[in-house]
């Protein structure tokens, strides 16, 4: 019995932990009051690595701005989407690491604020292993509707506002070149993968010191 | 004497008139520094040297008009491609392509170095017009004129005569020797690869290879070239660089870990056991350090081991020992021979080889359950579903020519082709395989190979003590990457590459990760060269990787057309010039 209770126990951790598995999302708000008026234009693209990736998705959703977005027929490319991505702004879009491009760029006059969330998911996320290549998430924005003059970053070289890796172990690392940008994990219930791990961590030295001894007490 | 000294660079001043006229009557030597990329003589220092390097081209007689003919119709297969020195021991670095068209670079010592080099090869003649880089300031040039050409005949292999006008309208005769260098005499002189086999009545598929170093057409000698090149002797290095799993080959005694059924071992083996060569062992040598268990060393021998090279470079007389495939098919030629297969390959709607199914009848004849445990299926009953690996898998191979540097140690040119093979016959190219659509490299139906890069030319000069590069293997170092974000901006592909020492010893940089089978219309943005035919990246300011460390380099790619980006990363240690 003294046994079984260990094992319980032990397993009430391990389910813990996996009973946060899910979407990791992430909350972006830009502040793009300082080219409020300006045409220019967004893009988002989720591409694989070029060596072995596990398969990973995307969403961009809860998209929100009193900026406004051209459509897509009418954008400087004629079209939005490339590679495996479906959707239109502002509904939600689902990307996958399907190909090796997968990108969305939108003519977009700028308002004061934007906002939306970025969800990833899928087996690079909730089962990594076997991979080689992780897969990466860039966002950024542009003063020009060809979306050749990067806007509200510091990374002039190539634009972007943040990235989003998704690594070989199933966490994702986030890089904001923007300072007009805040990305924050989503709430409470859904921490970044690394709080994943310091909370399942927590919970099984907890377990594996106090609790376990009530159980052994018990 | 004249005629050799006047020189093309001059441009046209009373001064430098004056200057000539003065050099004329005070040193009959100096006259002759009139260079065709001045507009003045130079110094009697320089004009000194001039004569010194005209005074050790090669006698009259070699390039007499007789001559010139003589080699014209023995030889007219000359290439100006090389380092050549001219009587203004001016230093040309010449390309010449198979049209003809003449590109490179000349150093004058006039203006800005080096100065362009255009022109065009027919027969036994050539042009070279050397244009000033410094093209904002035609005039005044200072000493120099804005271009010179040369008009030259070959008078035999390494060595041209001719005559030059430059843009200020001065005119000479000038000598041309070619520069005996490593990179001219290795340059070029790999012959194939030639694939032969591949259906019932030629067997196995087979690739082939010779390397016979020349100049200018006429072979040097293995052993000349290699004094040249600083080595000892010339051999290949050999590297799978991916594998599919489940993959039957192992590596001799060399783990305490039972690979069984893998290898011919059961649960009843003993150690020391063979290791299991899987996709995670990927890159390693072929022949792996300890040799196959099937050749046991690579000469057939017990004796000492000659890893990393394909041919043994410690034995004579064996099958796979060096000396064996030194002179053949000719002499001054060293040759190269592969017919892999890897029976554990599927062919279409993944039916096994036929020695999967059925064994080989040798002799000596070797049951099907043989190859299907080296195929990591131990109970033949269970068939099917087969334990083979997907339809359509290859294993990648890299094939370089190599120095034997006097340590051992290989030096590695780059010079080589990087191949596929999909082929799983075992005997005789019979299997059961027909053609795989959409796999241009199974054209016969019973598997092949495909080569997909060959390069002929390396940058290696032997200037010093080799040094050279040696590939680490997949039980040495991990690789890994990122995924690509887009860039608008820069219209570039970014992310970065891992490497990781999987090992249990700190290994010693500089470290170098060549971007091998890159896809096609992929270039690398931020590459440090190219190596083997395969742009490669130098990890930045590291020296050496403790067990378990890593390090990154960022990585980025211009892909015009969007494809998907892969590439096989292979990290050396060590430097790929001299």
């Amino acid at each position: 019995m003294f046994q079984y209770k260990v094992v319980l126990c032990l397993l009430l951790c391990g389910f813990a932990v996996k009973a946060f598995a899910g979407p990791i999302v992430y909350d972006v708000t830009v502040n793009t009051s300082s080219i409020s008026g300006t045409a220019g234009s967004l893009d988002f693209n989720f591409n694989p690595g070029p060596l072995v990736t596990q398969s990973a998705d995307l969403q961009i959703l809860s998209f929100a701005s009193n900026g406004t977005l051209v459509s897509c027929a009418a954008n400087i490319q004629g079209f939005c989407p490339t590679g495996d991505v479906s959707g239109t702004l502002p509904g939600t879009l689902t990307f996958d690491n399907g190909t090796g491009f997968n990108d969305y760029f939108d003519g977009f006059t700028f308002g004061s604020t934007l906002s939306f969330q970025v969800s990833l998911y899928g087996p690079a996320l909730s089962s990594p292993g076997g991979a080689t290549s992780g897969s990466t998430f860039a966002f950024s924005m542009f003063s020009n509707a060809a979306g050749t003059v990067p806007t509200l970053t510091s990374d002039t070289t190539d634009g972007f506002a943040f990235t989003v890796n998704v690594n070989l172990d199933g966490t994702t690392t986030v890089t904001n070149f923007s300072t007009e940008t805040s990305v924050l994990a989503s709430g409470s219930s859904v921490p970044e993968p690394g709080t994943l791990v310091l909370v399942g961590m927590g919970i099984t030295i907890g377990l594996g010191s106090l609790p376990l001894r009530r159980c052994v007490r018990r | 004497m004249s005629r050799a000294l006047a020189s093309p660079i001059w441009s046209v001043s009373i001064s430098a008139v004056f200057l000539c006229a003065s050099a004329l009557n005070v040193h009959a030597q100096q006259v002759q520094t009139v260079t065709p990329a001045r507009a003045k003589p130079l110094t009697g220092g320089v004009g000194n040297a001039q004569y010194r390097r005209e005074s050790m081209v090669p006698p009259p007689a070699t390039r007499s008009s007789d001559s010139t003919k003589m080699a014209v119709s023995t030889t007219p297969s000359y290439t100006v491609t090389g380092d050549w020195t001219d009587t203004y021991d001016y230093q040309w670095m010449v390309s010449e392509a198979d049209s003809g068209s003449i590109t490179g670079l000349v150093d004058v010592n006039c203006g800005a170095d080096p100065w362009v080099i255009t022109g065009s090869g027919s027969g036994s003649s050539f042009t070279l017009l050397a244009t000033n880089p410094d093209l904002g300031s035609i005039y005044p040039l200072g000493d120099c004129s804005a271009w010179f050409q040369y008009t030259m005949t070959f008078t035999s292999s390494t060595t041209a005569s001719g005559s030059w006008i430059n843009s200020v309208g001065f005119s000479g005769s000038v000598d041309m020797t070619l520069t005996e260098t490593c990179a001219t005499v290795i340059n070029n002189s790999l012959s194939g690869p030639t694939l032969g086999g591949g259906n019932l009545l030629s067997g196995p598929t087979t690739i082939s290879a010779t390397f016979t170093p020349t100049l200018n057409g006429t072979p040097y000698g293995l052993s000349n070239a290699a004094t040249l090149c600083g080595v000892t002797a010339f051999d290949w290095v050999q590297t799978i660089t991916s594998v599919p799993d489940p993959y039957p080959f192992c590596e001799n005694n060399t783990t305490l870990s039972n690979p069984q059924p893998f290898c011919g071992q059961t649960t009843s083996s003993t150690a020391p056991f063979p290791l299991h060569l899987t996709s995670a062992s990927a890159p390693f040598n072929d022949p792996p350090p300890s040799g196959y268990p099937y050749i046991n060393q690579r000469g057939f021998d017990t004796g000492p081991d000659s890893y990393p090279f394909y041919y043994d470079t410690q034995t004579s007389g064996y099958p796979l020992s060096l000396d064996y495939y030194l002179n053949t098919p000719s002499a001054n030629t060293l040759n190269f021979f592969d017919s892999p297969r890897d029976s554990c390959i599927s062919g279409p709607l993944g039916v096994p080889s036929y020695a999967y199914l059925f064994g080989s009848p040798g002799p000596p004849a070797v049951p099907a359950s043989v190859y299907q445990a080296a195929c990591g299926n131990s109970n033949p009953s269970s068939l099917p579903p087969y334990s083979v690996t997907p339809a359509g898998s290859a294993s990648y191979f890299t094939t370089h020519l190599a120095g034997v540097k006097t340590d051992n140690t290989p030096l590695d040119f780059g010079i080589g082709f990087d191949w596929t093979s999909n082929y799983n016959g075992t005997f005789g190219g019979i299997n059961t395989t027909v053609a795989i659509p959409g796999q241009p490299e199974d054209p016969n139906g019973v598997g092949g190979i495909t080569v997909t890069n060959v390069n002929k030319t390396t940058t290696y000069e032997h200037l010093g003590t080799p040094i050279g590069s040696t590939l680490l293997t997949g039980s040495q170092v991990s690789a890994t990457a990122s995924g690509l974000a887009y860039s608008r901006v820069s219209q570039t592909f970014n992310g970065t590459v891992t490497i990781t020492n999987v090992s249990s010893r700190t290994i010693a940089g500089p470290f170098q990760i060549v971007l091998n089978s890159l896809t096609s219309g992929v270039t690398v943005g931020n590459a440090t060269s190219t190596f083997g035919g395969w742009s490669y990246v130098t990890v930045p300011t590291v020296i050496s990787l403790a067990p378990g460390q890593s390090a990154t380099t960022p990585v980025q790619f211009k892909n015009p057309s969007n494809a998907t980006i892969r590439f096989i990363p292979l990290t050396y240690v060590g430097s790929f010039m001299d």
